[in-house]
């Protein structure tokens, strides 16, 4: 290159953009999302239990069978044009049974995910925000509950319960909520005492701005991942019980029932444990990808 | 060391007591009473069976009787089996749950520490992603899914293994590996993200920076650390892995504790569900306890002065 | 003079999910036998992934070698296996980190730290590693030493934990030493007292030593000569007072009028660099200071200026260096 005395001629700040801002900044929910969305597993994961959810409410709306008619005739059919998914020991039909049970399922599962949200976001929240005796004593409370296996509690509230969605739902949520306590009370605990919510109040933020800029991103994202892997949680517990007998009873299926139900005919009708079973084992697959999908995008240690 | 364990055990000995008393009430609360449901019976017969269990005196009285009883470890009479007492089916089923749960568990941390370390080692390769599938098909399958797709591929289909009852060793693989796919999934994704997270350390750079090859660097400074919360893990995970006995043992026909404890609920033999959540409670928080003794003489930067656990 | 390393036109990139960043842009230096070099600049210039690069410690991937040579004893690290590497690391080139709290292993003792290299490097059982790691740690001035070696990082301050990061770092009596801002996380009377010890420790064994920081006091401290980095290059080096005294970059004399003095009047104001680096995930095509220089000129946003001398121990790369922009500020 040539150079002349032209090129040696200052140049104004103004032509330099000094301050420019080098990087678009991204909202920490966009970013999130932009995250989850570009990960694929999650996605699909996402796509399936919206399928699952739709089924569920439409497929035993519309279907040509319901879940309670018996006949005794057409009673272990294989799958067919008339039967997609067969029919088990009474005749009825599996395929619409399996929607509904996923009606039952989903139901549990979010229902007593939100109870144990409400819970232990108050609890933690109450714990951790208060500290001291107070934060003693609710923790040592949880913590007694929790030494007790969940299950095992469960089991106790169903055997002296009437059996039924509304009690599975309230036994779980009434013992499910401890680790989202936990979380939410380390959580307000641990921002109580950060540097940056210190150096946001020195800075002059108001509180709105404190929570909603630095409680709310910080204190959600484990939230959020807590709730997406309780609903598996839910969901398999109720098949648990189900699957022991202290479920929903007949004729309402769900999925773990319809499980136990075809367990002792596996040999000779395995179509009336599978379709279930890959039911379960599917929705429970979709859920923990989606969960971890959604941890990985709202970890703000992994933001670049 | 003597405040903290005077401290831990008290504090045990509170929560065995609320979890007794509560499970006493549980008891109590259940609708009708515990002869309900069987066939009509005399009043004088219903009077006598009152008196035999003492269901005639007041609640209170009933409480105190039964945690003198629970103190001196007699959990009483089965109410359905009348020839056994609680302790009795404890004695005969435990021994058999035992066996299983150990199994199970040494499958779960050894396999699980290794699919993990692998998965980390090898991170973001296929390896980390054949782990991670494993790892997650584990949480996602229900054991008693699982365990019918085992008896299915392994019994019905390859006849390896007897597909139910208990003897030889060979029946107890399918169950052991089907108790285990759970807390198995949950170690190896537990130690994969803690391995991740340690081997990005400060102090992984320092060791790599004194020279010290990779083999040694991964398994004396990151294993090694990693593996410290694994430790921590294991009093819940036995406890998942109880209650993961509940089904397997039905499956499988397997005469352990689990499958009485499910029997007494099917046939509401209130005693029999009392004494096994007793013993069942007691066990764990027991073992919770040892656990965190461990963890505590394994990790030197947890000191021992009381109060912080 | 021997030179004990030397750095070529060395380029590094890391791979990022938004591109790839260029940390480091063609860096050229070197270190002689039983000196002190400085490398001084922000954070984020490069400095710390060129020390990371001279013991091959960047993760690689997403880290990438564009370009480039690193000389150590006539060898080229770049083209080191991670198993040659491992007789280097630790035997020749000791390291010590910014951190001293997280740059132990929590759950090791002091002594079994010191004991690994010493183990690996010079065939020691565990009894002579012991005892030269306790005479290492009086070496370091920490008391007590047969009592500390058994202790956890935990029951160290902060500067005996740098203290013993330093034995570590010379326990194999390494010839050249890379402190990567050995002292910004300690107190200040713990800085002077860590700073003192290295200096001390370099008369004794003569190693030669690379200290990365971004503080100025600490340069005129102990340094011999001064490489000032900026967005991935160097653009100014020279003996310590070459730099103190005549500074010849823009951004040089901008740090040094960023640094308050005590010798200098207190009504004087601190001038503050204005603005902040290019992002080096897009760099700049021209000089990369321009967009917060004084003197940017036309040509500064067109082309990179090259190393040129402004005499015989400082150079300096800056579009002013040029005969025509001389002329035009001397007109």
């Amino acid at each position: 290159m040539q150079l002349t005395k032209e090129h040696f001629q200052p140049i104004s700040m103004d032509l330099r953009q000094a301050e420019e801002i080098k990087r678009p900044s991204l909202s920490f929910w966009r970013d999130a999302w932009r995250r989850l969305r570009s990960n694929k597993i999650a996605m699909i994961s996402l796509v399936f239990l919206v399928i699952i959810l739709i089924g569920a409410i439409f497929v035993p709306m519309f279907s040509g069978h319901n879940y309670y008619s018996t006949d005794l005739v057409g009673k272990n059919k294989p799958p067919s044009g008339e039967h997609w998914f067969g029919t088990d020991d009474l005749g009825r039909d599996v395929f619409v049974r399996v929607w509904y049970g996923a009606r039952i399922s989903l139901t549990v599962g979010i229902a007593a995910a939100l109870i144990d949200l409400v819970i232990g976001v108050i609890w933690g929240g109450i714990a951790g925000y208060f500290g001291g005796r107070v934060d003693e004593v609710m923790m040592r409370i949880a913590d007694i509950i929790f030494a007790v296996p969940y299950l095992l509690v469960v089991i106790l509230l169903m055997v002296v319960f009437q059996p039924g969605v509304v009690t599975i739902i309230l036994a779980m949520g009434l013992t499910g909520w401890i680790n989202m306590a936990r979380i939410v009370r380390g959580q307000v605990l641990q921002l109580k005492s950060q540097e940056y919510v210190l150096a946001a109040l020195s800075l002059g933020a108001d509180s709105k701005r404190i929570i909603f800029k630095h409680l709310i991103p910080n204190v959600l994202g484990p939230i959020l991942v807590t709730l997406s892997l309780s609903v598996p949680t839910a969901i398999f517990s109720e098949s648990f019980l189900s699957f022991l007998g202290l479920g929903v009873s007949a004729p309402v299926a769900s999925w773990g029932t319809m499980a136990s139900d075809g367990l002792p005919a596996m040999r000779y009708y395995p179509w009336r444990l599978m379709f279930p079973a890959v039911f379960i084992s599917l929705t429970m697959l979709a859920f923990n990808l989606l969960g971890d999908g959604i941890r990985d995008a709202v970890d703000p240690r992994l933001r670049k | 060391m003597i405040r903290y364990l005077s401290k831990r055990v008290v504090f045990m000995i509170i929560s065995l007591f609320l979890i007794i008393t509560a499970t006493f009430f549980l008891m109590r609360a259940v609708p009708g009473g515990p002869f309900t449901g069987e066939k009509a019976v005399p009043p004088e017969i219903q009077a006598a069976l009152d008196k035999y269990y003492g269901l005639d005196k007041p609640v209170f009285e009933q409480y105190i009787d039964y945690l003198k009883r629970v103190i001196t470890w007699d959990l009483g009479p089965s109410f359905k089996e009348k020839s056994s007492t609680v302790n009795d089916i404890i004695n005969r089923g435990f021994p058999v749950s035992l066996h299983l749960g150990i199994q199970a568990l040494l499958i779960a941390v050894f396999g699980g520490i290794s699919l993990g370390v692998l998965a980390a080692l090898r991170h973001n390769k296929s390896a980390d992603y054949i782990s991670m599938l494993i790892a997650v098909l584990g949480l996602s399958v229900p054991s008693f899914i699982l365990a019918s797709f085992y008896q299915y591929i392994f019994s019905i289909k390859l006849g390896w293994f007897p597909i139910a009852q208990w003897g030889s060793f060979k029946h107890t693989v399918l169950p052991s590996f089907a108790l285990a796919a759970l807390p198995l999934a949950f170690i190896a994704r537990l130690t994969r993200s803690n391995m991740l997270e340690i081997m990005s350390q400060d102090y992984i750079k320092t060791a790599k920076a004194k020279g010290l090859s990779t083999f040694t660097t991964t398994v004396k400074h990151a294993i090694r650390n990693a593996l410290l919360p694994v430790v921590s893990y294991l009093g819940p995970l036995s406890a998942g892995v109880l209650t993961g006995s509940f089904v397997i043992e039905r499956i499988f026909g397997i005469p352990g504790l689990g499958r009485e404890f499910v029997l007494s609920i099917s046939n509401r033999d209130y005693t029999v569900i009392m004494g096994t959540t007793v013993f069942y409670s007691i066990l764990l928080v027991v073992l919770v306890l040892l656990v965190d003794i461990c963890y505590t003489l394994i990790d030197p930067r947890i000191k021992l002065t009381g109060g912080k656990e | 003079m021997e030179r004990i390393l030397e750095v070529k036109d060395l380029h590094v990139s890391f791979h990022t999910y938004a591109g790839e960043v260029k940390a480091v842009r063609g860096v050229n230096f070197h270190v002689n036998r039983g000196e002190a070099v400085a490398i001084v600049g922000e954070s984020g210039c490069g400095k710390s992934v060129t020390a990371q690069s001279i013991m091959k410690l960047i993760p690689m991937p997403p880290g990438e070698f564009k370009a480039g040579q690193i000389l150590f004893n006539g060898e080229d690290i770049v083209t080191k296996s991670n198993k040659e590497m491992e007789s280097i690391r630790g035997k020749e080139i000791g390291m010590i980190f910014q951190d001293p709290m997280t740059s132990l292993n929590p759950t090791m003792t002091i002594g079994n730290q010191i004991m690994e290299g010493l183990m690996k490097h010079q065939s020691m059982g565990r009894t002579a590693a012991r005892e030269r790691a306790i005479e290492l740690l009086t070496l370091v001035g920490i008391p007590q030493p047969e009592r500390r070696v058994q202790q956890y990082p935990h029951e160290f301050s902060g500067g005996m934990r740098q203290r013993a990061m330093i034995a570590i770092a010379l326990a194999c009596s390494p010839k050249l030493l890379i402190a990567d801002e050995p002292t910004t996380a300690l107190d200040v009377t713990i800085q002077a007292q860590i700073l003192e010890l290295m200096k001390d420790l370099q008369k004794k064994t003569d190693t030669s030593i690379i200290l990365i920081t971004h503080d100025l006091g600490v340069v005129a401290e102990m340094c011999d000569r001064v490489i000032v980095m900026y967005a991935g290059k160097v653009i100014e080096t020279g003996t310590v007072d070459d730099i103190f005294y005549n500074p010849q970059h823009p951004y040089t004399k901008g740090l040094l009028h960023s640094v308050p003095r005590l010798d200098l009047n207190r009504n004087e104001p601190l001038t503050p660099i204005f603005g902040t680096p290019p992002d080096l995930l897009k760099p700049p095509v021209g000089c990369g200071f321009t967009a917060r220089c004084d003197s940017a000129m036309r040509i500064c946003r067109e082309a990179d200026p090259e190393m040129t001398e402004v005499s015989r121990t400082q150079r300096c790369a800056c579009w002013l260096q040029h005969p025509l922009a001389k002329s035009r500020v001397g007109s």
